[in-house]
């Protein structure tokens, strides 16, 4: 099973570029997408939703051509949109119902098992019958993640699904998201580094509409070794290292600065060889120091 | 899956309590509706056209109903419609459908018939209501006939559920078309108020094809299909879907399933920013990110004082104003609102689609309705954006936050909104200059243009602004809000129909006022003026509470805002509230004074219940030997600055009946119980020579009864010496008295005593009649009863009176009286005038003052005035013209002119008619005088022209002969009248240009005659109340008459009738005397006409099959034409009953001009006729009876164009 991107395109009327010759070839399991906002991620989760058009490129799930064949592909798609709301005065188990007959599950009998099997699954049985306009972020989310449940689908997309998600809530929705299933492709867009670390087997970085770096993490991170390092710095010097090294990402710690640089080789004193992890990879790709985007062939 | 879709909709509906608030409303409506229609209500009377002898359950009335109501229905269709899709927008829940596997057809065909469907059931509640309204125990029960399902479902299927699959339609497409709510505001507003404009527009007009077909809700079809029923088929008949409605119908849901395919076409199930073509926010660069900023702010110092505050509120106004009218819907209301004040300003006229000048007044009356409701919808829907601005934009709780005090907040915007009924007031203004600029007239009167709009309209309007906010503030949910507001507008109708008619408790409400170009605002300023003032200082009030139930933050229910607004009261607030409290006490108490107390406050109930009790009481008197008035010499002393008049004066009585009279009756115009409250009436003195006893002295309802010490023996006189005054106090809740006014008093002789029982004072309706307990009206006495011809139509306590008066006026004015002016002088500084009549009057006559411009002119020996308001003078050559044709025609053709002059005279629009003294005409400043004569259109009848001619013609009929006072005996004197204006204006605009004259009359022949609450008798024994008969049914009479036995003979007849009847006392003519001299000159084979005109309530229904010609070989054309002829006896209750034919009647052929190639009378004595007709030119149209001089319930059909063979 696969979901095969070719080339897709995408400019919105004002001029901006939001895919640019996207490619990508996505097998089953999970596949993390990271960028920055604006790097094109959420326009390219609603093209394969069949939510927007491109202007050029094919996709195809399986022999379903996703762009032309937009009804085929929603019978077997999941989507679980960046912002959505609920209609605030019915109940989950209604609206959820409701979503179930209109994915085709028409047998009242059978609609009635599933809808209490993935309120069950997403932990919102014993809020079935309150109206959803209580419900808090999270409970939104997971009932949100449960329409996209709905009807056994193949390809579920899921957009920066745990922003605004306190820590335990998080913790949960990783869990519900590992145990969806095999034999599906899930695709999770997000600005968040350690959702891909912790879950995704494939991922790429996107920005700027480009596909930068595609492939399984820890492959990935690898090619960064001995090629980051870290400093402890001032605040006032900041500018100046910013001249002389291609800084990869800052931050503070115990009040002072921590910068980690990008370097070939070893740079002067002071700085200390660093472990690279994903977080590296993303602000090395999206800072555009990897000169060859790598793209690694699927191991297969 | 459409099915799944719609079902689902109508399910959650269903939970929704605005579902079930929508189906009570509508019920309770329907159930009000029926109630008050039906009488239940005392003092409240509403008719819609449904009439007195039409059925509450009647397919027709029932049909009236559901059509009204569910009009109003359209605000709630907009919602539903609109919500339909537009609620996946609002919980931004779209893309969770988009991504579904559904059709577009799916999403939208079952969004859409859910939302229809729940219509459906919210609607029939109408239905139910009105079942239910009509089987209350309290409800008349005449006024029920059989129940019929039918007639209950059938409205639905003709009007309801069509026009609900188009306004469904096009509120559903524009939201989702555009994914906002406000084109479907604006769109109901428009279709709302474009129709009820587009309605009162054509109310003057015949519905004829074209406005058939164009109302897209039909009720103009079912209208054209119904118009001339009788209320025995209104009551009977079911409406049926054929004809004009089905093509209406068809037509207009062929319209709606258009729409609906539009929407589906544009639509797509697509995320919007697809098309939005808003600009991305810019990504920020990495630069930004990284680098902290190392500058320091600047440093800033708030400040927090009143001052502040004060700025603060200006630039926040500034800042919502902008938001508000920068907004393209804005203008598009406003324009919109403006189309239609400037459509409603230039409105058609009647009668006879006569336009007047568009002067000021007539223009600010005619643009300020036209923009009302647009003023009320743009009221109500931007004090709700207004209001939820904030909340809307999710902005609310950073605004809250900050250091801004709350009365900043809330009073700029509500100034914002009062600024924006300014420019609404200035679009009024500018509808009326443009319809003033467009026809040319220049008079523009900007000081009114000002007063009305600004002192007056536009303190209206912001006091119900305050009003809006109020209840969106208080009601705390923005549709809800609108709702309430809804019901506001709807309860300022509904409550002085159930009887609640004070203006201290009408919010926002101040008395209806006349604005007349001879007497300004006039006594209506008064009143005005304090009430608004009232409704000003609670308007304050209002807003200071308002400030303190302000929302601000996130508090949700209302007990927690009530326990909030409790804090906020504030000393400063609570001093403020009580301030306005008092000058609310003050104010509301003053007026409380002058409308309750210097003047008794009555309802209209109370009125007629006054109305009830005299009859009651006092009829046993009507049949009492009274005797009659055969002089009068009075003296009346005017205070037109006062509005205040002295009557006195002595009347000479004789006794003309066979018996001793010992009691006689008086009745002085009852305090207060007329339709308009006479002033304050002070009866100094009511002796009569010789002494009397008092019998019966009842003040309130001006009703006294002598015992003469010296009974007065038959021929014997008395003398009658009276002394009253009247006075106009202060200022009263409903319309004050508009007889005496500073400039341009009209009284008649009812302000003087009246001898005897005044049968007029009694109520003519029999509903009213019923409400207060009273049987059935009684009729005139009928033609056989020989005792009644002793007294005359006009007058029971005289024949023909000597009439002498005095009276005095300020110097400024001209005070006028039937007589010759003897003497004019000036004494106290008053005017003086003496005037005489030479020979016996009628008694009645009128007195008028005002400041007067005069025009002189003569005809042989009689000099001729028009006593005019400066700037009237449009119309004075027209009026002189009318004057001397007809003095013309009728002293030739009948007999002499009796007097030596004849005046017209203006008095104010009050009341819009004219009326015929002796020698005295008085004409309303609002017909004639400002009616716009086209010199160039040929077709537009001369209305300054024909009312003149016809009112010149009651010399002769009224003032040289008066009929008795039995029924039939308005075909004498009214339908005479129109005669001779008829034939007047015959001669100058030859026959063929009678045409649309004689249309207009049957047309309001026939719709009079549908809408006739008791039976229609025919002509010869009309009753004195139905204008309908013995004007315009007169009207086709007389000139069909003198197109078949000849203008002379009739003229001849009419002469020796005259001889006859003229000046001569008891018994008086009827109508019967009448046709015996008409019959005279009447040849044998039209005799039959008098069974058909006069004595028969007689209808044709003529058509023209078929008409075909051929052109024969000596340059002739023959037309072959086949017509249908059907007659009909019409019974008492309207129900039409078939004849035989033995008539003659027009047969014609025209040329495409119009003009006759032929016109003959054919005898006609079957049902199909073929005519086989020879003429010179090509024939254009060819029929029966094509010009019109019978009545013909079709009139449409009598003419066919002719094809070519």
């Amino acid at each position: 099973m696969e979901l095969r991107i070719d080339k897709l395109s995408k400019r919105y009327p004002n001029g901006v570029q939001a895919l640019q010759e996207v490619s990508l070839q996505i097998p089953q399991g999970m596949f993390g997408l990271l960028g920055p906002n604006g790097a094109g991620k959420s326009t390219l989760m609603r093209t394969l939703a069949t939510l927007q058009e491109a202007d050029s490129g094919s996709v195809s799930l399986d022999g379903i051509d996703v762009l032309k064949d937009k009804d085929e592909l929603r019978k077997v798609l999941g989507y679980l949109p960046q912002e959505f709301g609920v209609y605030p005065k019915i109940s989950a188990e209604v609206l959820l119902s409701h979503f179930a007959a209109l994915k085709g599950i028409t047998n009242s009998k059978e609609r009635g098992e599933v809808v209490a099997a993935l309120l069950q699954q997403t932990n919102l049985w014993e809020h079935r019958k309150k109206p959803l306009g209580g419900f808090s972020g999270g409970m939104k989310q997971r009932f949100g993640i449960a329409q996209a449940l709905l009807g056994n689908p193949r390809l579920i997309i899921v957009d920066e699904p745990t922003a605004g998600l306190d820590p335990e809530e998080r913790v949960r929705f990783h869990n519900l998201l590992s145990a969806i299933g095999e034999n599906i492709i899930v695709i999770l867009s997000t600005h968040i580094v350690s959702d891909v670390s912790d879950l995704c087997g494939q991922m790429a970085v996107i920005h700027q509409g480009r596909v930068l770096a595609a492939g399984e993490p820890a492959a990935l991170v690898a090619n960064l070794q001995g090629k980051v390092w870290k400093k402890a710095i001032n605040s006032s010097e900041l500018a100046a290292h910013r001249e002389r090294f291609k800084v990869i990402l800052i931050r503070l710690f115990s009040g002072r600065t921590m910068i980690h640089v990008w370097s070939e080789v070893a740079p002067e004193s002071g700085f200390e060889a660093v472990t690279p992890d994903l977080e590296d990879l993303y602000f090395a790709t999206t800072r555009g120091y990897l000169q060859n985007p790598v793209t690694l062939e699927r191991v297969n | 899956m459409v099915f799944t879709i719609a079902s689902f909709e109508v399910r959650q509906r269903l939970r929704r309590i605005s579902t079930y608030v929508y189906f009570f409303v509508f019920f309770a409506l329907s159930v009000l509706f029926v109630c008050v229609a039906g009488g239940a209500i005392s003092g409240a009377a509403v008719d819609f056209g449904t009439g007195g002898k039409i059925w509450l359950n009647s397919p027709y009335a029932l049909n009236v109903i559901t059509m009204y109501i569910t009009f109003l229905g359209i605000v709630v269709t907009g919602a539903i419609a609109g919500q339909a899709t537009y609620q996946d927008t609002d919980s931004h829940i779209s893309d969770l459908f988009y991504t579904a596997p559904i059709t577009k057809f799916d999403y939208l065909g079952g969004r859409f018939l859910g939302a229809l469907a729940l219509q459906i059931l919210i609607f029939s509640s109408v239905g139910f209501g009105a079942y239910v309204g009509a089987h209350l125990p309290w409800i008349d029960q005449s006024r029920l006939g059989p129940n019929n399902a039918l007639a209950y479902l059938q409205p639905y299927l003709n009007l309801v559920v069509p026009n609900l699959v188009l306004t469904t339609a096009i509120f559903f497409g524009l939201a989702a078309s555009w994914r906002k709510m406000i084109p479907v505001y604006v769109g109901s507003v428009l279709l709302l108020i474009g129709y009820f404009t587009a309605a009162q527009l054509s109310t003057n007009l015949t519905v004829n094809t074209v406005i058939a077909l164009a109302d897209p809700f039909g009720a103009s079809a079912v209208e054209r299909l119904t118009q001339y029923w009788s209320p025995f088929q209104r009551n009977t008949q079911l409406i049926p879907l054929g004809g004009i409605l089905l093509l209406n119908r068809l037509l207009w849901l062929g319209l709606g399933v258009i729409v609906l395919a539009i929407t589906y076409l544009r639509f797509s199930l697509s995320h919007p920013s697809q098309r939005s073509r808003k600009p991305r926010v810019a990504t920020d660069t990495d630069e930004d990110i990284l680098v902290p900023s190392t500058r320091a702010l600047p440093i800033s110092h708030p400040v927090f004082s009143s001052v502040a505050s004060w700025q603060q509120f200006l630039s926040l106004t500034r800042i919502q104003f902008t938001e508000t009218v920068k907004n393209v819907f804005f203008l598009v209301l406003v324009l919109a609102g403006g189309l239609f004040a400037i459509l409603s300003a230039n409105q058609i006229a009647s009668p006879f689609s006569s336009r007047t000048y568009p002067v000021t007044y007539e223009m600010l009356e005619g643009a300020t309705g036209g923009l009302f409701v647009f003023a009320l919808a743009i009221i109500t829907f931007y004090a709700g954006e207004l209001v939820w601005r904030e909340r809307d934009a999710g902005l609310n709780q950073i605004v809250d936050a900050l250091p801004v005090k709350r009365w900043v907040l809330f009073t700029s915007k509500l100034t914002a909104l009062l600024l924006i009924q300014i420019i609404l007031v200035l679009v009024i203004m500018a509808a009326g200059l443009i319809v003033q600029l467009a026809q040319g007239y220049h008079r523009f009167e900007f000081g009114l243009y000002f007063t009305d709009l600004f002192a007056i309209r536009l303190f209206q309007y912001w006091v119900i602004c305050v009003l809006a906010f109020f209840i969106h503030t208080l009601v705390n949910q923005k549709y809800l809000g609108h709702f309430v507001m809804v019901l506001y507008f709807v309860s300022t109708l509904a409550l002085p129909g159930m009887g609640l008619q004070h203006f201290l408790y009408r919010y926002g409400q101040s008395p209806r006022y006349i604005y007349s170009n001879m007497n300004g605002y006039g006594p209506f300023a008064a009143s005005l003026f304090w009430f608004e003032l009232y409704w000003g200082i609670a308007a304050i009030a209002l807003a200071i509470i308002t400030n303190t139930l302000w929302v601000r933050g996130t508090g949700e229910n209302l007990r927690a805002r009530l326990q909030l607004a409790g804090a906020r009261f504030t000393r400063p607030t609570v001093a403020a509230l009580m301030v306005c409290a008092t000058l609310l006490l003050v104010v509301g108490g003053y007026i409380f004074y002058n409308t309750n107390v210097l003047n008794p406050y009555y309802s209209t109930y109370a009125i007629d219940e006054g109305r009830a009790q005299y009859e009651k009481r006092y009829r046993q008197y009507k049949d009492l030997p009274q005797p009659k008035i055969t002089d009068i010499n009075t003296q009346i002393d005017l205070d037109p600055a006062n509005r205040s008049v002295d009557m006195r004066g002595t009347m000479m009585l004789e006794n003309k009946t066979s018996f001793t009279i010992d009691r006689v009756a008086i009745t002085v115009l009852p305090v207060d119980l007329a339709p308009v409250p006479p002033p304050h009436r002070e009866i100094q003195k009511l002796t009569f020579s010789g002494g009397q006893t008092t019998l019966l002295e009842d003040n309130a309802l001006g009703f006294y009864v002598y015992r003469l010490n010296a009974p007065l023996l038959p021929h014997g006189r008395i003398a009658l010496d009276y002394s009253v005054s009247y006075k106009n106090i202060g200022f009263v809740n409903s319309t004050p008295n508009l007889d005496i006014v500073k400039n341009g008093t009209f009284l008649n002789d009812r302000y003087a005593p009246f001898v005897g029982y005044a049968p007029d004072i009694e109520l003519t309706d029999d509903s009213t009649r019923h409400k207060h307990g009273l049987d059935k009206v009684k009729r005139m006495p009928k033609l056989e009863d020989i005792a009644a011809r002793n007294e005359n139509g006009i007058s029971s306590e005289a024949d023909w009176i000597n009439l002498e008066s005095t009276v005095s006026t300020s110097p400024d004015q001209i005070a006028i009286m039937p007589g010759y002016l003897q003497k004019e002088w000036l004494e106290n500084g008053r005017r003086y005038f003496h005037y005489k009549m030479d020979a016996p009057i009628l008694n009645i006559y009128s007195l008028n003052s005002a400041r007067y411009t005069v025009r002189r002119d003569h005809w042989h020996d009689v000099s001729l005035e028009i006593y005019y308001h400066a700037g009237d003078e449009f119309n004075i050559d027209h009026m002189m013209d009318g004057m001397k044709a007809s003095l013309d025609y009728c002293s030739q053709n009948f007999s002499p002119f009796q007097f030596h002059q004849l005046r017209i005279i203006e008095f104010p629009r009050y009341g819009t008619f004219a009326e015929s003294f002796a020698n005295t005409i008085p004409f309303s400043e609002g017909i004639g005088f400002i009616t716009y004569v086209d010199p160039t259109t040929v077709d537009q009848i001369d209305l300054p022209f024909y009312v003149t001619a016809h009112e010149t013609a009651h010399q002769w009929w009224a003032h040289q002969v008066m009929s008795a006072n039995v029924e039939g005996g308005t075909s004498i004197v009214e339908t005479l009248a129109q005669y001779s204006a008829l034939m007047v204006m015959k001669h100058r605009y030859g026959p063929d240009g009678m045409k649309k004259f004689m249309h207009y009359e049957l047309d309001n022949y026939l719709r009079g005659r549908a809408q006739e609450r008791n039976e229609e008798p025919p002509l010869y024994r009309v009753d004195a109340n139905q204008g309908y008969i013995h004007y315009s049914k007169g009207a086709m009479v007389m000139y069909a008459l003198q197109d078949y036995i000849g203008e002379d003979n009739v003229n001849k007849a009419l002469a020796e009738f005259v001889k006859a009847f003229a000046f001569k006392g008891p018994p008086y003519p009827v109508s019967l005397d009448l046709i015996s001299y008409l019959q005279k000159y009447t040849p044998p084979e039209y005799q039959y006409l008098y069974d058909d005109l006069w004595r028969n309530v007689t209808l044709y229904d003529n058509r023209a099959r078929s008409a075909t010609y051929s052109q024969s070989p000596d340059g002739k054309y023959k037309v072959n034409l086949v017509v249908e002829a059907h007659k009909f006896r019409a019974d008492a209750k309207g129900q039409d009953h078939p004849v035989p034919l033995s008539d003659f009647i027009d047969i014609g052929v025209t040329d495409s001009q119009g003009k006759f190639l032929y016109l003959e009378k054919q005898k006609i004595e079957k049902e199909q006729n073929t005519f086989t007709i020879t003429v010179d030119k090509p024939p254009a149209q060819a029929g029966i009876d094509p010009i019109l001089k019978l009545i013909d319930r079709n009139p449409d059909d009598n003419t066919i164009k002719v094809d070519k063979q």
